[in-house]
């Protein structure tokens, strides 16, 4: 397989992926040093405790609400929002620039007069996201887990290298819903609209249908369900939820060289 | 032998009136090729399409035998591209630029981008956010001559570029049909393409109006020619020559349309004491003039 426009992205993205990197590692690690704290304090998590259902909901549910152990902890703080978050953050950014904005830029006139198939510029620039994905996940892994031996963390590894890949696996998606829609209009202000409208209305529905138990099926339509709902950090791997992220990313990727095949350029 | 460009009925609209109508356009091997009409006339249009950058809503095209959007990637091995005022990969240097493109292409040819660079005269070490107009254009130029293509496709190449840099373009450009390769370019300037086009396609409101060699354009183009006079002539006399025509005199001042050869005009004039002659080079929108008063005359095509 040729590498040359995966490359390309990486390169052109090498100074920001480095800035995600450090703040999300940062963040990671903020968390993980005021755990010793939190797990000493008794009253702290009686007070979560005593918080309302809705309120709950919005951090992870019940699950995020047991600070007596680390899983409970790390749920609440980083798992249940800002960890997904913020890396589906970068993946929209990256999924709506790499393709669309290249396009409005002109810059995709050049490149594709080249002897380069449309379908192929899709998945190589699809390919960097991941591969960008990754590095931000295994830096700040690598955080958390030289810190938490630090703190004495006494968090299960493969429980934690599930909600990471859990996190991952949503940001992947959203991110490629992001470069789809880019593939398919060409606009990177409706890739970044429509993959952020997905990604917070998923979220909210997530905790809607905690709170109404009519609405528990449509959990299955939350993208933020489906990567954490299960609280893999305790629970470890939902095969189903992610085997659905997984199907829906890669059948994105698909549609996504379909369109582009199919469609002018933006001028 | 095949054509470079072979197009039959090609068209693309869109929504709004721009695109292109109906265009059948042989362009030959070894020829410098000019697409000429106004800004907005369907050059890049036509152009893209070739490129398979946008998709022809009827009719075909052929670029060096193949089909233009079923074997575009063959194709654009093959061809280059100057894009109209290019969009570039601002971070990159120049040659980091062609370096990557040379690669994108699995042709990398160092050398052949350094003498490109040098006879251009452009700095391929500096990032191409911080160069000007024209030294993009060079980049570009640069670029899309490398790999040395059977078919470059230029969209207004010289605008940007200084006097000096078009005459050493144009060098470039005679060399390259000189190997037997192609060049089509577009333009609105009617000068630039009587400079170094062979054929010139005449491209008005999305329709190929007429094509002709550079040199019959002139000629069938209408002129405006002034002849002062040390006294006050007989302007009938002048209007009676073939090819004349809309005599104004103004005191010993003479204005008329011409056109053809200026041959007879001249001499029947060189019978008086003339004190000035001045022939105004025929505007592009002159120019149509002339082909829409000829397409209105003749009978409609047989094929």
């Amino acid at each position: 397989m040729r590498t040359e426009i995966l490359a390309r992205d990486l390169r052109d993205h090498r100074r920001s992926l480095l800035a995600w990197a450090v703040g999300i590692s940062l963040y990671v690690a903020l968390i993980v040093a005021v755990w010793p704290s939190i797990r000493d304090s008794a009253q702290l998590t009686k007070a979560f405790q005593d918080y309302p259902d809705s309120l709950k909901e919005l951090f992870g549910g019940d699950a995020s609400f047991d600070f007596g152990t680390a899983a409970g902890f790390l749920n609440a703080e980083l798992f249940s929002l800002m960890y997904p978050l913020m890396l589906a953050f970068f993946a929209i950014a990256f999924g709506a620039s790499t393709l669309a904005g290249e396009e409005e830029r002109g810059v995709l006139d050049l490149v594709l007069a080249y002897p380069v198939r449309r379908s192929r510029l899709v998945t190589e620039k699809a390919l960097a996201l991941f591969v960008g994905l990754v590095g931000l996940a295994l830096a700040s892994t690598v955080t958390m887990l030289l810190l938490g031996v630090v703190v004495s963390l006494g968090q299960g590894t493969s429980e934690l290298f599930a909600a990471v890949t859990g996190s991952v696996l949503v940001a992947a998606g959203t991110g490629m819903l992001a470069l789809f829609v880019g593939a398919w209009r060409g606009s990177r202000a409706a890739a970044i609209g429509a993959a952020a409208a997905v990604f917070v209305g998923g979220y909210l529905l997530q905790v809607l249908a905690g709170l109404v138990d009519a609405l528990d099926p449509l959990r299955w339509l939350s993208p933020m369900y489906l990567a954490n709902g299960t609280t893999p950090v305790r629970s470890g791997w939902p095969p189903a939820q992610y085997g659905v992220l997984v199907a829906v990313t890669a059948v994105l990727l698909f549609a996504s060289r379909w369109v582009f095949e199919r469609r002018d350029l933006v001028h | 032998m095949t054509a470079a460009i072979e197009t039959v009925g090609l068209t693309k609209s869109y929504g709004r009136s721009r695109g292109i109508v109906d265009v059948d356009l042989v362009v030959e091997p070894g020829e410098v090729f000019g697409f000429l009409g106004p800004n907005g006339a369907g050059k890049t249009t036509m152009i893209r399409v070739l490129l398979d950058l946008i998709r022809a809503t009827s009719g075909s095209a052929r670029v060096l035998g193949l089909d233009a959007h079923a074997d575009a990637v063959a194709v654009h091995r093959r061809v280059g591209y100057v894009a109209g005022n290019p969009a570039l990969y601002d971070r990159l240097t120049g040659r980091e630029l062609c370096t990557w493109l040379g690669r994108l292409r699995g042709m990398e040819d160092a050398a052949a981008v350094d003498a490109l660079a040098e006879r251009l005269v452009v700095d391929l070490d500096r990032p191409i956010r911080v160069l000007s107009t024209g030294n993009r254009q060079k980049v570009a130029l640069v670029q899309a001559l490398a790999h040395r293509p059977d078919l470059l496709f230029l969209d207004e190449p010289t605008s940007g570029l200084d006097p000096l840099v078009q005459d050493t373009f144009e060098e470039i450009v005679r060399e390259v049909v000189a190997e037997g390769r192609t060049v089509f370019l577009s333009s609105h300037r009617l000068d630039e393409v009587q400079q170094v086009c062979d054929r010139v396609g005449i491209i008005g409101d999305g329709r190929l109006i007429a094509v002709d060699r550079v040199d019959d354009l002139r000629n069938r183009a209408w002129r405006t020619v002034t002849v002062e006079f040390a006294t006050p002539v007989d302007g009938a006399a002048f209007a009676a020559l073939p090819g004349i025509d809309d005599v104004v005199v103004e005191g010993s001042t003479l204005r008329m349309r011409a056109v053809g050869d200026l041959d007879a005009l001249v001499k029947l004039a060189a019978a008086h004491h003339v004190v000035d002659l001045v022939s105004e080079p025929p505007e592009l929108e002159e120019i149509f003039l002339g082909y829409f008063d000829h397409a209105a005359e003749a009978p409609p095509r047989a094929d």
